[in-house]
């Protein structure tokens, strides 16, 4: 199996008085991570510098083979739009458009061909195919979930990163969330971090680290 | 997907939208239509004196002077001895052309005016159907005449005393159309226009044998062979004469003055209208901004660059500004289009409904502007946005 990322002595300090430490791990493509953490440690942070949201961090990560300390933002957002599907916590879309669009807007950004037949292909395995044409504010908490799970699916990434998919979600929900994550991501054969608090989920992927 | 981004953006928010089109239209409008009248006006009016150095009329205001005999608007001054004219003005060797005019009565209100055929050179107006007139009581009619009354060849009618159709009536003697005049663009497009003989004619009543004949006319245009004349004669006239003599050219400059002022306040007002749509597009956008600063962010996130999502939100001020400007042109032209409805009768010219005058291109290039600018100063705040502390953000 490919290795997807590999950090090693990964820190991040936001201000002389706010500094993370992370703990090295790496993750093999169909994968799946778990990455625990109580509030305030920096769960966000960490998911975040893997995102290449977040730079200036010391350490070393590598994605895909490629060190990604000191490349320029152009280089950034390439390889993220190239390699990353992101899952937020805070269901971040563009509220006036269609479900559909909001799929497609992936494709669209990255200067890619819109690929309608893929944006179905996923609406259909994650249920939501009768909502592809509705605007996303119109969409109850949990179907905005899956519009986000397909959405970070659409640039078929080698790497999804959900942060705190399943908070806020009673029991059967959770496990439903995470296998939708599961079954999406072994299917595109990505590699799966999840960033989170929730300890339910400890039980499930063995495979995890806390912070 | 650029344009259907942009444009559903502003149908989402569309009562903001909706007001900076409104304000962009309002203003728009206004200074179209200011700009479409004034020019309408001036160009008729100046029109219509082209060749006419000096009137000669009746004692009284020298504007209503002009008005009536030039315009055919306001009511004459009075009339004139027909041979106190000849022999001050006609006669004198520095005229070059000298028309008479003999005027008072209507038809459905439309002015009658009998004068010699000097009067249809004057204007160079063409005969489309019939002929001149040659005889008394014969007529030739504007091309606007004979539409809105549907007059035509070999019709007749009888006239009434004054200038509204509700006036004493001549029944006695009936005009006979002979003639009626291609359309263009003169006064001559809303007279009836016969000989001198039929005015005085139909005014010779019955039972007043006059041993001798004295007529009288209202006014006469006069061209002048050279510009002395304009410096000399109308002295001449107004000291020494019961007539006066008026300059159209200064008269229509003195009332154009009077309008400008007022013109000038609305124009003033319409650009401070365009000016808060534009803080409007502003105001909206700043705001966009604010409360969205999660969708761009995500936008960014997505493999976006921040130039193109600069651009998006570019793009939907200076679409705003466009919508509010062609809205704003549409207001204008149907309020040309009532007005000129309205006043189908009183002195105004066709306008030229289709295409864009040159002011209305300015006025184009002033929406973008203002729209590329409010769009611009709010929308360089992208640039500033931390991709990772907004995304954390809820």
């Amino acid at each position: 199996m490919d290795q997807v990322l590999k950090v090693s002595n990964l820190t991040f300090a936001y201000d002389a008085n706010t500094e993370f430490s992370f703990p090295d791990f790496s993750v093999k493509s169909g994968e799946q991570l778990l990455i625990l953490g109580k509030s305030g440690i920096g769960k966000s942070t960490l998911l975040h510098i893997l995102g290449m949201l977040l730079k200036d961090f010391s350490g070393q990560y590598i994605l895909k083979g490629q060190d990604i300390k000191n490349l320029s933002d152009r280089k950034l957002t390439h390889l993220r739009s190239e390699y990353v599907g992101l899952i937020f916590q805070n269901h971040h879309y563009i509220k006036s458009l269609s479900v559909l669009d909001n799929l497609l807007l992936v494709n669209y950004f990255n200067n890619k061909p819109q690929n309608k037949e893929k944006a179905i292909e996923l609406a259909y395995s994650l249920s939501i195919e009768h909502l592809l044409s509705k605007k996303v504010f119109e969409l109850s908490g949990g179907e905005r979930q899956r519009v986000g799970i397909a959405r970070a699916l659409m640039n078929n990434p080698s790497l999804v990163l959900a942060d705190e998919p399943t908070a806020n979600l009673d029991d059967e929900n959770c496990f439903k969330v995470y296998e939708l994550l599961k079954t999406s991501c072994e299917a595109n054969d990505a590699a799966l971090v999840i960033v989170t608090h929730d300890q339910r989920l400890k039980n499930i992927i063995k495979n995890h680290i806390e912070l | 997907m650029f344009i259907k981004i942009v444009l559903s953006k502003i149908w989402h928010k569309r009562l903001s939208s909706f007001l900076c089109i409104l304000l962009m239209a309002i203003g728009v409008a206004i200074i179209s239509l200011i700009s479409n009248l004034s020019r309408e006006l001036e160009k008729n009016f100046s029109e219509n004196i082209s060749g006419i150095d000096m009137v000669v009329g009746a004692k009284g205001s020298p504007l209503q002077l002009i008005l009536s005999s030039v315009f055919h608007l306001d009511a004459p001054t009075g009339n004139i001895s027909l041979e106190e004219v000849n022999s001050l003005v006609k006669n004198n060797p520095q005229v070059k052309t000298f028309i008479p005019l003999s005027y008072g009565d209507n038809y459905a209100g439309y002015r009658i005016v009998g004068s010699t055929e000097d009067l249809l050179k004057q204007y160079k107006a063409e005969i489309l159907q019939g002929k001149e007139y040659t005889k008394p009581m014969e007529v030739v009619i504007g091309n606007k005449v004979a539409k809105n009354l549907g007059l035509k060849l070999a019709d007749s009618f009888t006239s009434s005393h004054g200038l509204d159709k509700d006036g004493e009536h001549h029944d006695e003697e009936e005009y006979k159309v002979v003639g009626i005049l291609k359309p263009n663009g003169s006064v001559l497009d809303k007279l009836i226009i016969c000989n001198l003989e039929s005015i005085w004619d139909i005014h010779h009543h019955e039972g007043e044998e006059e041993t001798e004949v004295h007529h009288e006319i209202t006014a006469a245009l006069v061209n002048f062979k050279s510009p002395m004349g304009m410096m000399t004669m109308p002295r001449l006239i107004n000291e020494n004469s019961t007539m006066q003599a008026a300059l159209p050219a200064i008269e229509i400059n003195r009332l154009l003055t009077l309008f400008d002022d007022g013109i000038k306040i609305l124009g003033y007002l319409a650009y401070l209208i365009v000016i808060v749509a534009g803080i409007s597009v502003f105001i909206s956008l700043y705001n966009s901004l604010k409360d969205e600063r999660g969708e761009k962010a995500l936008m960014i996130t997505l493999g976006a660059s921040r130039f193109k999502v600069f651009s998006l939100l570019l793009a939907e001020g200076i679409m705003l500004s466009i919508i509010g400007y062609l809205v704003g042109i549409v207001i204008s032209r149907l309020a040309l289009f009532i007005i000129q409805r309205l006043l189908s009768t009183a002195y105004l010219a066709d306008f030229n409904f289709t295409g864009l005058s040159k002011s209305e291109i300015y006025l184009f290039l002033l929406a973008l502007l203002i729209g590329l600018l409010s769009a611009a100063l709010p929308s360089l705040g992208i640039f500033k946005i931390n991709l990772s502390k907004t995304m954390a953000e809820n």
